[in-house]
């Protein structure tokens, strides 16, 4: 097999047991960037000497027989507004177009002590928000692959890297991963630090990641959050599944819940008991209280550039500052109050449950590169801290990857993986990067 | 839940101090997402809440 289509878990027992080296696996990926970025733009900046440095070191480091762990070799993309030492970071905005940060976010800290090798950063929304990146959709050129984190998922979808970082704020993990056909995970709120990382909303900010598997995806946890945590749970049986359909089923585009239900069936047939889940009433307001506070917190972040230099914004977070300055503190507070409510009411509603679950997104990746898509199925978990994952569940009849969104309670990670992937093995979307071209 | 004069009044208000901060166009230009965030914050504002729902999570003390 090319060694570009290995996921974390084989590149790794290959560099283990010397049949693979660090640098053999990053040229192998660094080929595949310059055949396919022309046509993606996942990349805003390939650390190609950088990277070459680190491979170069882990090479020797193994043929020594020093390994760091499970990420030791592997090269991963970094989302454009995490800080990385000596590197470009530019938050996807010409106002950090030539900012070189001194210092890693704590995250990169973490994969490279994992043995990781920071192979670039990859393309993002301005300042993580909605005004898109020129990044396109590895299964269809012509439709987006989401955001904001749009350089990461389309990256690991094709197979330039394993793993890339990114983050949420409302959907901007998992809704890429699941436009890409590719697993994404967005951890509960503040179990990775986010330190280094530009903020566009605190108290709704997350760290989380792309890969191809859920294998894999619990070794990168395992690197940034430690292995209680990252190291996927055995379940005692077919695991039991609460539906959530209202709001879920009338914002979903009719073939992404046709393909959620065909999904569903799978999974029931394997064994699992699905079972609808009522929403709890507090559910109606959240949509408006996360909106209030990424506003109000986003206008907060970028208030002192704003007042002098607004045109400095592109135009959707250009509003969005607009309209959060104007927020009143009382609405912002109410915004902040209400979701110990919503914490409280899903997590009695998943009482027996080992999970819920929506579809990832409401339509399929849209056409064009205008919108990166619709965050109304993931701003939920973000605002309440829920930990997320998607698993691709199919294609649309046009091609497009659809996905499963699996909600747990808060620090239930090992368990989200033990029943993610239960979920992807009974689903058997293939593994390998997808041929874009 | 608030009417439609509700909103229909603050999202007036919205734009205009919209319009002295950042001009008439500009205020126009953001007129969807100033309509968005005025239907969020009457529904926000319309919860019921109590003295005991404090705005922090509980794992930050």
């Amino acid at each position: 097999m090319e060694a570009y289509k290995l996921g974390i878990s084989k590149a790794s027992e290959l560099i283990h047991c010397g049949a693979l080296t660090s640098s053999q696996l990053l040229e192998a990926l660094l080929k595949r960037i310059e055949l396919l970025e022309p046509h993606l733009e996942a990349w805003v900046t390939v650390d190609e000497e950088g990277a070459r440095l680190q491979a170069e070191r882990l090479t020797s480091e193994a043929e020594n027989g020093r390994f760091r762990g499970a990420l030791h070799g592997i090269p991963v993309g970094v989302k454009d507004i995490y800080y990385t030492s000596g590197v470009r970071t530019t938050m996807g905005s010409p106002l950090y177009c030539d900012f070189v940060p001194e210092v890693d976010a704590a995250s990169i800290l973490l994969l490279k002590e994992a043995g990781a090798i920071i192979i670039g950063k990859t393309e993002t929304t301005e300042f993580a928000q909605a005004d898109p990146a020129p990044t396109r959709n590895p299964w269809n050129l012509d439709h987006t692959p989401g955001g904001s984190s749009s350089g990461s998922a389309a990256a690991v979808s094709s197979g330039m890297c394993q793993a890339a970082l990114g983050s949420q704020t409302g959907g901007s993990v998992i809704r890429p991963a699941s436009f890409c056909g590719v697993v994404g995970v967005k951890p509960t709120y503040g179990l990775i630090s986010k330190r280094g990382v530009y903020p566009l909303a605190w108290s709704l900010d997350h760290v989380g990641f792309f890969t191809r598997s859920v294998e894999d995806a619990a070794l990168l946890l395992s690197a940034l959050a430690g292995e209680e945590h990252g190291r996927p749970r055995e379940l005692n049986g077919p695991p039991r599944i609460g539906v959530i359909r209202g709001y879920f089923h009338e914002l979903a585009h009719e073939e992404v819940w046709r393909g959620h239900e065909q999904a569903l069936e799978v999974l029931r047939d394997a064994g699992a008991e699905v079972l609808d889940v009522p929403l709890p009433d507090v559910f109606e307001v959240v949509p408006s209280a996360h909106r209030v506070i990424m506003a109000s917190e986003a206008a907060s972040v970028h208030e002192e550039r704003f007042r002098t230099d607004p045109h400095g914004y592109r135009r959707n977070i250009r509003a969005m500052i607009a309209a959060g300055l104007m927020v009143p503190a009382s609405t912002y507070l109410r915004a902040l109050r209400i979701r110990g409510r919503f914490i409280e009411a899903v997590s009695a509603a998943m009482e027996g449950f080992d999970c819920l679950v929506t579809p990832s997104t409401t339509t399929p990746a849209l056409r064009g590169l205008e919108s990166t898509g619709n965050p109304a199925f993931n701003a939920p978990w973000s605002y309440g801290g829920f930990p997320t994952i998607t698993v691709p569940t199919g294609l649309t009849q046009d091609g497009l990857p659809l996905g499963i969104q699996i909600v747990d309670l808060p620090l239930n990670e090992s368990h989200m993986l033990g029943v993610a992937g239960w979920c992807e093995g009974v689903l058997n979307f293939p593994k390998e990067p997808h041929e874009p071209i | 839940m608030a009417g439609p004069v509700e909103k229909e009044s603050l999202v007036e208000r919205l734009l205009n101090q919209a319009a002295s901060n950042w001009g008439l166009e500009e205020a126009e230009s953001m007129r969807a997402v100033i309509e968005g965030i005025a239907d969020a914050i009457i529904r926000v504002d319309s919860f019921n809440l109590e003295p005991r729902d404090e705005p922090f999570r509980a794992e930050e003390g």
